[in-house]
């Protein structure tokens, strides 16, 4: 038995050793960067380094740009992960309404957006969303619509990519809700159709509550993802138009990879981190509330 | 339990191997040199000749992409790990400066473009090599401009603003006077620059956007776009400018050398006559314009200076110089190769060669490009109307004497008084 446990040991060993030396130490050098005033200055001359304590964080508290940057990727959490949700529920059902043999091409057409490069959709997203030649704007004019300036302007960019963020994700929680669906047995259906339930009841009374916890665990990925927004404002619109597109992962690489401000970098993704805790805490506890229903 | 620590001891053995036998496939690099985008394209073609002029030597050339070669830069100085030679954008040299990671450079040539040449120079001391240069000036479309009555761009900013009205009135819906991307800098950089008073003062200590010369240059920035003479796109909302330049969809398009290049490519030969260049019009006569472009830096860690000089010498000769311009559109940094074709007998490269003399070099420190992209974002709110000229530049004028707050300590813990970074002890008798 100790034999077994220890050879067990053995191979959780590397992963560990990678976790380390990839995650937790980075992660505490991360925390401790924070505290510092570590930029270039510092590396030419360590005399030019100083704990300066929370100064960064005080700092990051008056600074418009977090603030917006913040809101910014808040408004893509509030309103992408709803109706990511949404719409992976409503697919998943409605693909299961269709015909068998057109199945797969749905849900391969649906999911293809999962699996492509971030940087090519946005690009591709780029030419749809082009205020005079994209293809978008071409389609609200048949219908009578006018002509977005998608990308230029500040409030319309950042629903534009949210649109792009979720129909990017959307696809992935399709399939799982898909797979989930099929383990609610048959027989909760055939009972509820004698006692006479309407499809609108199965669907609400049997359908959703059974996948509330297949739903619940997609908000807290789909939370976390979300959070951590980048690539696509960093490709679609490089934070503009007037920094309104600009994500707090966009302000951190900013700060830290382009200005070399490491220490008030540091604080923004300790910043972050905190926040992503403090949603996954709600989260589980409005989750943990559902449950006891 | 034995077994398996044997097991584990093997596997160490062999990933210890592996590493040991990651640095032999290497062929030996007699020079290492790294360079960024399509000029590492064009260093590769000319390396050969290079080998073959200098038996024995070999050299390897490494291409960095322009997004992220700085930290490339940045990361190699830091694990005290950097190539032999670089080329660097000028703006980039300060910050490898201060972490007194470069070698003083030597004399190489005596015709190099003067403002090319200053920003490479810290406390008198130069620290690259000008490779190419670069500067911004105005395309335009001649036959409009006759069109509405002028047969060349004006020189002030008062006859080039009367111009743009008048060619406005020529222009149809959704066409433009002018065309200067909201996501570039350079064009408000050049504004201010044809200014008298700097955009940093006491030395680069502290920001000076709030004095008159730049809130001249920004209220005139602004005016362009609120008069609906620009329109306020960033350029990646076009889909091809040169040809909506051909259609007429703007007169003026502030912009760079390598545009020369990109409207051959994109607009048939027989659209040649629809474009030209000229210099930068400013507040009461020729402008100036910014400097731009590469030098060769060497590293001090390097342990082939003489190699790595000769290097740098032989991509400066004529020869190479107008071999890069054909490569990759690059304008050569010595003046004496611009008497050489096709450099000589390109009509819409004689503006870049006056601009070229016409020049004001920015304030070398690591800082620029931040203040620069600060000061874009701070013009795009007032192109847009939402702040003020007073009002923006004041709130900017706190923020970039926060950013400088780090430097303004650095400069009081060296001894060196002026605004330069202090160099290593060693270094002067390295360099010998």
């Amino acid at each position: 038995m100790k034999r077994k446990r220890s050879t067990g040991a053995l191979f959780v060993l590397p992963a560990l050793v990678l976790l380390a030396v990839f995650v937790f130490i980075p992660l505490i050098g991360v925390l401790g960067l924070s505290l510092t005033d570590f930029g270039v200055y510092s590396l030419a001359d360590s005399a030019n380094l100083h704990v300066i304590g929370a100064a960064n964080y005080w700092h990051l508290l008056r600074d418009r740009e977090a603030w917006q940057a913040l809101e910014t990727t808040l408004v893509v959490v509030v309103v992408g992960v709803p109706a990511t949700l949404f719409l992976s529920l409503v697919s998943a059902l409605m693909i299961e309404s269709i015909a068998e043999r057109w199945r797969g091409m749905f849900r391969t057409a649906l999911f293809v957006p999962v699996v492509c490069s971030t940087v090519a959709i946005a690009i591709s997203w780029r030419y749809l969303l082009n205020t005079r030649f994209g293809l978008v704007n071409h389609l609200l004019a048949l219908l009578g619509l006018g002509a977005p300036d998608w990308l230029g302007s500040p409030h319309l960019a950042i629903l534009a990519i949210t649109i792009v963020v979720v129909w990017k994700g959307f696809g992935y929680g399709m399939i799982i809700v898909s797979a989930a669906r099929k383990e609610i047995p048959d027989e909760l259906y055939d009972a509820a159709r004698i006692e006479g339930a309407g499809v609108h009841q199965r669907l609400l009374r049997i359908t959703v509550p059974m996948l509330a916890p297949t739903l619940g665990l997609l908000a807290l990925l789909d939370v976390s993802g979300y959070w951590q927004l980048f690539a696509e404002p960093y490709v679609l619109t490089q934070g503009g138009p007037l920094g309104s597109t600009t994500s707090l992962l966009l302000l951190m690489y900013e700060r830290g990879f382009r200005w070399w401000r490491w220490g008030a970098a540091s604080a923004i993704a300790v910043a972050l981190t905190a926040v992503m805790w403090l949603f996954a805490w709600v989260q589980r506890h409005t989750r943990a509330g559902w449950r006891g229903e | 339990m034995r077994s398996a620590f044997d097991r584990a001891r093997a596997l160490a053995a062999l990933g210890a191997a592996m590493l040991a036998c990651a640095g032999c496939t290497h062929a030996p690099c007699g020079l290492t040199v790294w360079a960024i985008g399509s000029e590492a394209d064009a260093l590769e073609r000319m390396v050969p000749g290079f080998e073959a002029s200098h038996p024995g030597s070999s050299v390897c050339v490494q291409e960095l992409a322009w997004s992220s070669a700085q930290a490339r830069l940045l990361s190699a100085v830091a694990a005290g790990d950097p190539p032999d030679v670089a080329q660097v954008g000028d703006t980039d040299i300060a910050m490898l400066v201060t972490l007194h990671a470069l070698r003083p450079e030597r004399h190489i040539a005596d015709d190099f473009f003067p403002g090319a040449l200053q920003v490479t120079r810290f406390d008198g001391v130069s620290y690259g090599v000008p490779w190419y240069v670069d500067t911004r000036l105005l395309f335009y479309r001649p036959d409009i401009l006759r069109r509405a009555g002028f047969d060349r761009p004006a020189r002030t900013w008062n006859g080039w603003l009367k111009q743009m009205r008048a060619v406005r009135r020529i222009l149809g819906p959704g066409q433009y006077a002018l065309l200067a991307p909201t996501n570039e800098y350079e064009f408000l950089e050049v504004l201010a620059l044809q200014e008298p008073a700097p955009m940093l003062r006491d030395g680069d200590r502290y920001s000076n956007f709030t004095s008159t010369s730049f809130q001249r240059a920004l209220s005139f920035y602004k005016s362009l776009y609120q008069g609906h003479l620009a329109p306020r796109v960033d350029d990646r909302q076009l889909v091809n400018l040169w040809w909506e330049m051909a259609r007429g969809d703007f007169v003026f398009y502030v912009s760079g050398p390598w545009n020369i290049g990109e409207f051959r490519r994109f607009l048939p030969p027989r659209d040649e006559d629809l474009w030209m260049t000229a210099p930068m019009p400013g507040p009461d006569g020729p402008g100036v314009s910014i400097i731009g472009g590469s030098d060769f830096v060497v590293f001090r860690a390097s342990h082939r200076v003489r190699l790595a000089r000769e290097f740098i010498r032989y991509m400066l000769a004529d020869e190479q110089q107008v071999r890069l311009y054909e490569l990759t559109g690059d304008l050569p940094a010595r003046r004496g190769v611009w008497r050489l074709p096709p450099l000589s007998t390109d009509i819409k490269l004689q503006a870049f060669r006056s601009q070229l003399e016409r020049v004001r070099p920015f304030e070398a420190i690591p800082e620029w490009d931040e203040i620069m992209d600060g000061m874009r974002r701070m013009a795009a709110r007032v192109a847009a109307g939402d702040a003020t000229v007073r009002g923006a530049t004041a709130r900017f004028d706190r923020t970039v004497d926060g950013w400088l707050a780090k430097r303004r300590e650095f400069l009081a813990r060296s001894r060196f008084p002026a605004a330069m970074p202090p160099r290593g002890d060693s270094l002067g008798a390295k360099a010998r």
